[in-house]
């Protein structure tokens, strides 16, 4: 809350505003120019940076244990190249205010999609679903080439600006916006907690204990579906954070999911919050905080990746 | 009558692997099923534990139509031990028995449902390892594992799939002695599947041998002849016995 690009709000005045504002009765220009920076601009960024982060993460979480592989991310699904596509659909052709909901309904038909291309008759495989995910990917990908192709350049920027994971624009309306379904979808996740630790398992394993995977698989990809659609139409692709963030909590806490599921919500939040704080307030000019994301996360998870223990435990 | 059924008939694609199996089990007996790969085995096994739907033929477990029990209500009946398992994230042992209680929990267990974990830990004597990981276990850890699960779920079935491939002879006896314990002592049904005609021997209280997807011969330790070897394997055996202990040597054919 203290930092940011401007000298008007900066870390001693904000302190002062903080703990001054309710004896000091007087006011002048400045004092409601802070009050503009900290409770439009700034507040709004912080809840929204910590309620995306987070629910990438446990959306991310989720996702991995019901693939059972802890390679993929909410993303596998569809869900970001669907509501890329949505979003520039609506830059192109409708209005900014349509780009939020046209994107997070993208998002969440690239998911029903991915689901039903994948559903036989035997129920549906982690195989498949993998496999309809990519499809589906490329599928709004070359969709949104198209849209780009054939869209004027002005406009072509702001789509790329928008895919380009970014929290610039945070505002109430947005919190406002995209809150009640990620605190449903959360909420639904970590009731499914434990029930995620059986499915883990495996499939027959979790049929012999009296939980039918399909119906479950289902009951964990819709919440999860839900929050990260939603963390898109506000944010665009913030790429890394459901992939990383769960690695960590798993690295560090275990495997159990009882716990994993918050910690991932509130890590991921925390780390979100931190990179978008750097972002801001590293360079005069602001950083999309997707860039560092993938800057900071990448290597992270490269080190993970290479280093022993997460080989052995978790692959 | 614990399981029973009646003219099953089961097909993969157009492929039948069971005919007209009828075959009744009585409760508290200890039954091992014998016969070659491809024979049914595991098929006929599956469709008792509920995992492979029939349309054609008769199924009841304790007189009840296996098909009319939900998936939650077979899961307190019966326990299954699948042939394979390969998990991917590193759960303790622990919190993979726990997840036998996943038919009485709706978000978090209970003190009941770690009761219970602790007591199927205790019964196999797994309580110095429950802190492990289960994919940092020997192959005789992670059975036991797999049968402290199915013991958390207070089955009054058990069917098992080839529960000791995989293991060194100590093992195999060790599993198979705590699975006949169990089912005399707490007069549960055990039906297995088994490759070794002299684990089965030593162990089972009844045979039944499967030919082509078909009942080929059942009965006591009196069945088990050079006759039934050949016939079902297709090998030649000796049958005798040495300080009480029925066995069978096979060789190849001259």
């Amino acid at each position: 809350m203290f930092v940011g690009s401007s000298d008007i709000a900066a870390p001693k005045e904000t302190i002062r505003w903080l703990f001054c504002r309710h004896s000091n009765g007087s006011s002048n220009t400045n004092n409601d120019m802070l009050y503009t920076i900290i409770v439009d601009v700034r507040l709004p960024r912080i809840l929204l940076a910590f309620a995306v982060g987070g629910s990438l993460a446990i959306a991310g979480n989720s996702i991995q244990n019901v693939l059972r592989t802890p390679l993929v991310d909410s993303f596998i699904l569809g869900i970001s190249s669907g509501a890329a596509f949505g979003a520039a659909l609506s830059l192109a052709l409708l209005n900014d205010f349509s780009v939020q909901p046209v994107a997070f309904l993208f998002g969440m038909l690239a998911v029903a999609l991915t689901y039903f291309l994948s559903l036989t008759r035997r129920g549906v495989s982690l195989l498949s679903l993998i496999l309809a995910g990519i499809i589906v990917s490329g599928f709004f990908t070359s969709l949104l080439a198209f849209v780009q192709y054939v869209t004027d350049p002005f406009k072509l920027q702001s789509i790329v600006h928008w895919m380009i994971g970014n929290l610039h624009y945070a505002t109430w309306s947005k919190v406002r916006s995209c809150i009640i379904p990620i605190i449903i979808g959360t909420a639904w996740l970590l009731i499914m907690r434990w029930r995620m630790n059986v499915i883990a398992l495996g499939d027959e394993e979790s049929l012999a204990v009296g939980l039918n995977p399909t119906v479950e698989r289902l009951l964990i990809i819709i919440p999860a579906a839900l929050v990260s659609s939603s963390t898109v139409s506000v944010a665009g692709i913030i790429p890394m954070v459901g992939l990383i963030i769960p690695h960590f909590v798993r690295l560090v806490f275990g495997v159990d999911n009882r716990r994993n599921q918050p910690l991932s919500f509130v890590i991921g939040g925390s780390f979100l919050l931190f990179v978008d704080t750097l972002s801001r307030s590293i360079t005069d000019v602001e950083m999309p905080v997707g860039i560092f994301t993938t800057i900071i996360g990448g290597p992270v998870f490269v080190y993970l990746l290479k280093s022993g223990r997460m080989r052995e435990e978790n692959l | 009558m614990a399981i029973s059924t009646f003219n099953l008939n089961f097909w993969y694609g157009q492929n039948k692997v069971i005919h007209d199996m009828s075959i009744d089990i009585l409760e508290g007996e200890f039954v091992v099923i014998l016969g070659c790969n491809g024979s049914g085995k595991s098929t006929f096994l599956k469709i008792l534990a509920g995992l492979l739907p029939y349309r054609e033929g008769m199924v009841t477990i304790f007189h009840q139509s296996l098909q009319s029990i939900s998936i939650k209500e077979r899961a307190k009946i019966i326990g299954y031990l699948p042939q394979f398992h390969n998990p991917v994230f590193p759960f303790t042992v622990e919190d993979v028995v726990l997840t036998a209680r996943a038919s009485h929990i709706f978000s978090l267990p209970s003190k009941k449902d770690y009761d219970r974990t602790a007591e199927a830990l205790k019964l196999i004597g797994l309580q110095e390892i429950r802190k492990q990981p289960y994919t940092e276990l020997s192959g005789g850890e992670r059975q036991m594992t797999m049968i402290a699960r199915i013991m958390a779920q207070e089955p009054r079935i058990l069917l098992f799939d080839e529960p000791i491939n995989h293991l060194d002879i100590k093992h195999q006896f060790e599993i198979m002695s705590l699975l006949k314990r169990i089912t005399k002592e707490l007069n549960i049904t055990t039906v297995v599947v088994l490759h070794d005609v002299n684990m089965a021997m030593r162990y089972a209280d009844r045979f039944l041998f499967f030919k082509n997807g078909q009942l080929y011969a059942r009965g006591g330790k009196e069945i088990i002849n050079t006759e039934t070897i050949r016939e079902v394997y297709r090998i030649d055996a000796v049958v005798g016995e040495v300080r009480g202990m029925s066995f069978v040597i096979p060789y190849m054919p001259q």
